[in-house]
């Protein structure tokens, strides 16, 4: 299934670009169906975009406000997190994250292998940072000092 | 890009509603978390260093860091202690003092110029935005 990266003007700012997934036959992104999929939990809900909004404008998207090791070693997934709601992100630098979707995380788990539904969310980021690393290295995708990007015309982003 | 994107009505919906204290706050405590992990790397301190002068354990000065943890104004104050920087400015309270010569007034052509050795002085000091004046001994100011 093939897959485009789109920028979540809502957050981008000056210090970061903040993108998210929109996979092929969607018209919403990962990060619009984790807000609707999660609205039960509001609390949440505002201090994560409260964070994104500060990320974007004033504090750049640095390592210390995630969790990191939530994918692969070296593979740059990482979650934002707050009280229990896990999102899960691609982190490429301090100007640039791919947000993908997560969940909430039940008080009786202790890591997101043991639930299915975060699970399947952190894997699917995982495919996803995988497909979007292979992009950067074979250089068919840029990113800038500032976040922004450069799509080459063999660009073909698919999990 | 995408054009066609239609975003999260919830996600509108919480934009909408977030108040700019909340987002202040917001951004404040992740400054100010960012201000304390610039300091570490400077120092070339690890968090668990860190936690061991603070007397706190690595996973509060973690989440410290994250920007999740509303600080106490004590655990402020001991984290600056400990690192040696200023968080807030509260040391410096600036104060206008004037020079013997600027306190010349010069007068109508009919009284003769010179320094008023005032009986009562005050030092002019701008405290938060507001002018205050505090009672000063043996020097001459301009007193407003």
């Amino acid at each position: 299934m093939n897959f485009e990266i789109v920028e979540i003007e809502e957050f981008s700012g000056d210090k970061a670009k903040i993108y998210s997934i929109m996979l092929e036959g969607d018209d919403d992104t990962l990060l619009d169906q984790f807000f609707d999929e999660n609205q039960q939990y509001e609390e949440e809900l505002e201090e994560i975009a409260a964070r994104l909004l500060a990320m974007g404008s004033s504090t750049g998207c640095r390592i210390q406000f995630f969790k990191e090791h939530e994918g692969a070693p070296g593979d740059g997934v990482v979650a934002l997190w707050y009280k229990r709601m896990r999102l899960y992100c691609l982190r490429f630098d301090n100007t640039c994250i791919f947000i993908g979707s997560g969940g909430y995380k039940p008080p009786d788990i202790s890591a997101y292998q043991e639930n299915p539904l975060l699970n399947a969310k952190a894997q699917q980021m995982r495919t996803i940072a995988a497909s979007i690393n292979k992009a950067i290295i074979e250089k068919d995708l840029k990113v800038f000092e500032d976040g922004t990007l450069e799509k080459s015309d063999f660009l073909n982003l698919e999990i | 890009m995408t054009t066609r994107r239609k975003p999260s009505k919830v996600l509108t919906k919480i934009l909408a509603s977030i108040d700019e204290d909340k987002l202040r706050r917001t951004r404040e405590r992740m400054l100010v978390a960012c201000k304390i992990a610039d300091t570490l790397e400077v120092k070339g301190l690890t968090q668990k260093e860190f936690a061991k002068m603070l007397g706190k354990s690595e996973s509060e000065i973690s989440e410290l860091l994250s920007g999740n943890r509303n600080f106490t104004f004590d655990t402020l104050s001991d984290m600056a202690h400990c690192l040696g920087i200023d968080l807030f400015p509260l040391s410096f309270i600036p104060t206008k003092r004037v020079t013997k010569e600027d306190t010349e007034i010069k007068l109508s052509k009919t009284r003769k110029s010179g320094i008023y050795d005032m009986g009562e002085v005050y030092t002019i000091s701008q405290s938060f935005g507001a002018w205050r004046t505090y009672p000063t001994s043996s020097c001459l100011s301009l007193a407003i």
